[in-house]
């Protein structure tokens, strides 16, 4: 039977000029779990909090009439050993259905149909929302099962860190995903309650697209068949890390990184849908060494295999050190094409903050070389959302309008999914590859 | 370093795009990284030379005697030049060869070469003002001539209708911060601060503000640290 997962440590370059300078290297750490279906493990028990906003704008753009929509079809679609809970909050939050009444779908759905009548105001407190469901998802609790806290909100909250905060104390128990409709809603929130637990960020643009999403998160939980991974990474003697992304499925970054006393780093991925690599991009810096094979890092990679236990993968990371000018100009196109991928999403980043500070012109700068990268690797969808995004910083200056935010959500969600590439495509760079 | 042709920022060897402004950096912007190991002084300086002078002697010979013996003295001279360098090189790869692999870096290694930006700005003869960047490494003074080989860095055709300047004129090498002149073997000289004409073979050192003239062409040296 095949390895529940394939883990891969490949470097940009495996041949260095061995020069009198220092320099970067990029290390790339990417886990890949089988998929279902070949004989990898049986499915997981769900157990979901949904959290719903019940807030005055909802009304807008029938967005409260697709999340009933929405939340309705994923009730349709759960096992009877599946745990559902539904939270709706306004001023207040107010427990529409609970997990263990999943054995009546029809009740659920009635109480779900009748979510505006609920006596809860009209403002948006999200962390009471969020509180409801954590103590729900704790009622149905079990490590065999998928604990996700689902939250949807089309605006700003109150106490928004008190929301940052209850995800973090309980991430170690539960993941969250988000979702953000509209443009009133604070993103950089709501991307960072999912990127710390393990779970997604979604931003829906039209509401009609809120069904779509329910659905995806229904079928990505269902596609797990590896849980709780973990990349670590030991540094030789010498080699500083520079910056860290995760790359795959989504580009984000991943801070300032730090090394333990031993020279350790270490990036949990959560848990890992079939088929989906997850990877992260290291930025190193090597010092400058005679020609010789030298060991830069190891990595592994830790996981658990439901009803199996756990596991771990290393592997050990080697660049040469060479004077061969020819030899040393050889890269690696898989990890090159995510280099790029990364680079094209912190120019948009750095865009964001220059606008916030009132630097038009230099963020207009930084989007046109964004451009020519996306042009280049030959993203369509990405430069059309970063020239539209341009193209409204252009004319209003700001990014203060609702057409300005609207774009750079749009910019925001394009650059940070990772392009897959085709299977032609990813041929032609392993080919090019060879040693 | 990697210059940002788009912004002059000066990034780490092996980085793809600009730290500070994205842009994406081509390899040609590299400034040239000796390899460190390697006890060859300038090996790159020497087969440049030998570059010129091999050019030279293929060419169809300088209609002024003078100069024909300068350039053949100066391509013999080269010859040797490169002889010993390429020695030189098959020996340092065997020295580093010896060493086990998992040995620390060398001290010399931890030294950054010292940067410095370079340029001749002209202040007589020609149009006042222009500027001649410098490269790092050596930079070929003269009339730019593909009969004779010539292909300048420093090309003073518009700026020399008399003809004063000799198409092969003088060599000034930017390295580790040291600026220096050579003629190599001009018709009409080469004057640092008014002194006494240069001879071949024998380099000057200039510091920022001397005034060279190259035929009747007067410069300003400007020599600033980078960033």
């Amino acid at each position: 039977m095949a390895d529940p997962v394939v883990f891969e440590a490949l470097v940009n370059r495996e041949y260095v000029l061995s020069s009198a300078e220092n320099f970067v290297l990029h290390l790339l750490l990417q886990a890949t779990a089988q998929s279902k279906g070949n004989g990898a493990g049986r499915r997981l028990p769900l157990n979901l909090g949904v959290v719903i906003d019940r807030s005055g704008s909802m009304y807008d753009e029938r967005r409260l009439e697709f999340v009933i929509e929405a939340v309705k079809f994923l009730v349709d679609n759960l096992e009877p050993d599946d745990r559902v809970a539904i939270v709706a909050f306004a001023d207040k939050a107010q427990v529409v259905a609970s997990g263990d009444q999943i054995h009546d779908k029809e009740a659920v759905k009635r109480a779900i149909d009748d979510i505006d009548l609920l006596e809860i105001g009209g403002g948006t407190q999200m962390a009471l929302g969020m509180k409801a469901a954590i103590e729900e998802v704790k009622k149905s609790l079990s490590p065999d099962r998928l604990n996700r806290v689902l939250v949807l909100t089309d605006g700003q909250t109150y106490e928004e860190m008190a929301c940052l905060e209850l995800a973090r104390a309980n991430k170690d128990l539960m993941s969250f995903s988000a979702m953000g409709v509209g443009v009133e809603f604070n993103e950089k929130l709501l991307m960072q309650i999912a990127q710390d637990t393990g779970g997604k960020y979604h931003y829906i643009g039209d509401s009609a697209e809120i069904p779509k999403i329910f659905e995806d998160e229904l079928q990505g939980l269902r596609a797990v068949t590896v849980r709780n991974g973990r990349f670590d990474v030991v540094l030789s003697q010498g080699v500083q890390i520079r910056e860290a992304f995760r790359a795959s499925p989504e580009i984000y970054s991943l801070g300032e990184p730090l090394l333990d006393a031993d020279r350790k780093i270490s990036y949990a991925v959560g848990d890992l849908e079939g088929g989906v690599p997850s990877a992260v991009l290291i930025s190193l810096v090597l010092p400058p060494r005679k020609p010789g094979v030298v060991r830069i890092a190891q990595a592994a990679f830790h996981y658990e295999v439901p009803g199996q236990g756990e596991s771990s993968i290393k592997k050990d990371v080697t660049v040469t050190y060479t004077l061969d000018r020819a030899q040393a100009s050889k890269a690696n196109g898989r990890v090159m094409n995510l280099v790029d991928q990364v680079a094209i999403a912190k120019l948009q980043a750095k865009a964001e903050e220059e606008l916030k500070r009132g630097n038009v012109d230099r963020a207009t700068k930084l989007l046109s070389n964004a451009i020519a990268s996306t042009q280049r690797v030959g993203n369509v969808k990405a430069t059309q959302a970063l020239s539209g995004f341009m193209e409204q910083i252009k004319k209003t200056q700001t990014l203060e309008s609702r057409a300005a935010k609207t774009t750079l959500l749009q910019a925001q969600a394009v650059v940070r999914k990772t392009q897959m590439l085709d299977p032609e495509a990813l041929k032609e760079l392993q080919s090019s590859t060879e040693k | 370093m990697i210059k940002c042709n788009d912004c002059g920022y000066e990034n780490t060897e092996g980085l793809e795009y600009c730290d500070s402004c994205g842009a994406a950096l081509t390899q040609a912007t590299s400034s040239a990284t000796q390899p460190a190991p390697s006890p060859t002084p300038s090996e790159t300086a020497a087969t440049q030379h030998a570059a010129h002078a091999g050019a030279e002697t293929q060419a169809a010979p300088e209609t002024s005697t003078p100069q024909a013996q300068a350039a053949e003295t100066l391509a013999s001279e080269a010859a040797a030049h490169v002889a010993s360098a390429e020695a030189e090189a098959v020996k340092a790869p065997a020295a580093t060869a010896e060493a086990p692999v998992a040995q620390a870096p060398e001290a010399p290694a931890a030294e950054a070469p010292v940067k410095v930006n370079a340029k001749l700005r002209i202040v007589r003869g020609g149009r006042k003002g222009q500027e001649f960047p410098l490269e790092e490494g050596n930079n070929l003074i003269g009339r730019f001539d593909p009969e004779s080989g010539a292909f300048p860095e420093v090309d003073l055709e518009a700026d020399d209708p008399e003809a004063k300047v000799s198409r092969k004129h003088a060599i000034i090498k930017v390295e580790n911060g040291k600026v220096t002149i050579e003629d190599i073997g001009s018709l009409n000289g080469t004057y640092v601060n008014r002194g006494p004409r240069l001879q071949p073979g024998q380099p000057v050192e200039l510091k920022n503000g001397d005034e060279i003239i190259v035929g009747k062409t007067f410069f300003h040296v400007i020599i600033e640290p980078a960033n």
